[in-house]
């Protein structure tokens, strides 16, 4: 996959860096030492990826020998909303706003659609009253689909919003200027103004933590097994499997975003 | 240490998120042990959107059917957290 100068992370704000924000000085000195670890690594030759490194460097890790998906198991989702608490606390999402969230669908008999998400599901979902028959009912979690095609990379007046070899899009917030293009351009909604500081955030797939060997928070707080992570460039993958085998969908697919977000068990009303 | 049940639930999603701090044996705070039933009710409150093979309940129908009154910890007069249907 080519990387422009605009994606590639050894030109940008460190996204691996888990304390923001950094000095200039600090920046260009990671940078340095990004680059020499590359060079390193060429030199010495591709190792495995570092298994559950708690925290520290980033040691050992290769953009380009990643590709990440994500799947979500809609028929499994029970709304618990430990994945949308996990989020927040793992990258300290400002109340009210959401890097993920549930959504519940309910249908009636008549085809009327009744979609909530109380506090983004945060703390979880109450029994809905309602008068109708409703025949069909279920959980849609969220998060950015992390587009091949993105509208909001596109969209970005400064180049603050790039792609990542492996796949991840994410926001320079040193270049952000906060105008909300993006927001407004995600068709997911995905996106929001963080209120303190002004920048354009959503979802990183925990950028800071898959690059040190861990999974999304997300994907580890999930009790049933609803969302699954995985990197289809690793032989063997199980989501790589299942996407190329399993009757995967995405969220408005005639788009053409190309979302590496697929669900399974999607019905026609999600949206 | 888990039987069936919540043997696939993480700690952190009961407990506070300091799996880290556990595994290497070093004690930084009080582990949270929320004993109410909002906690179980998170994942077990029957819902018509939750998948029909999931164990949910009506709460207060499932407590009175049982004999008991809804207090805060009333799930684990019945139920061990960590082996639920022991």
């Amino acid at each position: 996959m080519p990387t422009t100068p605009l994606s590639d992370p050894t030109l940008r704000h460190d996204p691996t860096d888990v304390d923001r924000p950094t000095t200039r000085r600090e920046f260009v000195s990671a940078t340095a030492r990004t680059v020499g670890a590359g060079v390193a690594i060429l030199i010495i030759g591709d190792r495995p990826l570092a298994a559950d490194q708690d925290g520290g460097p980033v040691i050992d890790y290769d953009p380009t020998k990643h590709h990440y998906h994500y799947v979500i198991d809609v028929r499994k989702c029970i709304g618990c909303g430990a994945c949308v608490r996990a989020c927040a606390k793992e990258n300290n999402v400002p109340p009210d706003y959401f890097r993920t969230w549930i959504e519940r669908y309910e249908i009636s008999r008549t085809g009327g659609i009744h979609v909530d998400s109380p506090n983004g599901g945060m703390d979880g979902f109450e029994p809905r009253v309602s008068g109708e028959d409703v025949t069909k009912a279920f959980f849609l979690p969220k998060l950015c689909c992390h587009c091949t095609n993105t509208p909001c990379v596109q969209l970005c007046p400064v180049g603050a919003s790039y792609r990542t070899p492996e796949g991840v899009v994410l926001v320079d917030e040193e270049r952000c200027i906060g105008c909300s293009y993006c927001v407004q351009g995600c068709p997911y909604g995905s996106r929001f103004i963080h209120p303190e500081t002004h920048t354009a955030s959503k979802c990183t797939l925990c950028y800071h933590r898959i690059t040190r060997g861990m999974q999304p928070a997300c994907i580890e707080a999930c009790p049933v097994g609803a969302r699954m992570f995985g990197d289809t460039q690793k032989v063997g993958d199980m989501v790589a499997e299942l996407i190329a085998t399993e009757n995967v969908r995405v969220l408005q697919p005639e788009l053409l975003t190309e979302p590496n977000c697929f669900y399974l068990g999607l019905t026609g009303e999600a949206r | 240490m888990f039987e069936e049940e919540h043997r696939s639930v993480p700690c952190e999603v009961c407990h506070a998120p300091v799996t880290t701090h556990a595994e290497s044996g070093e004690q930084i705070a009080q582990m949270a042990v929320l004993r109410s039933y909002r906690l179980c009710a998170y994942c077990h409150q029957r819902l018509r959107a939750r998948p029909p093979s999931f164990p949910q309940v009506i709460l207060s129908d499932h407590v009175r059917d049982k004999g008991g009154v809804l207090v805060e910890d009333v799930c684990l007069e019945c139920h061990d957290a960590h082996d639920p249907l022991e």
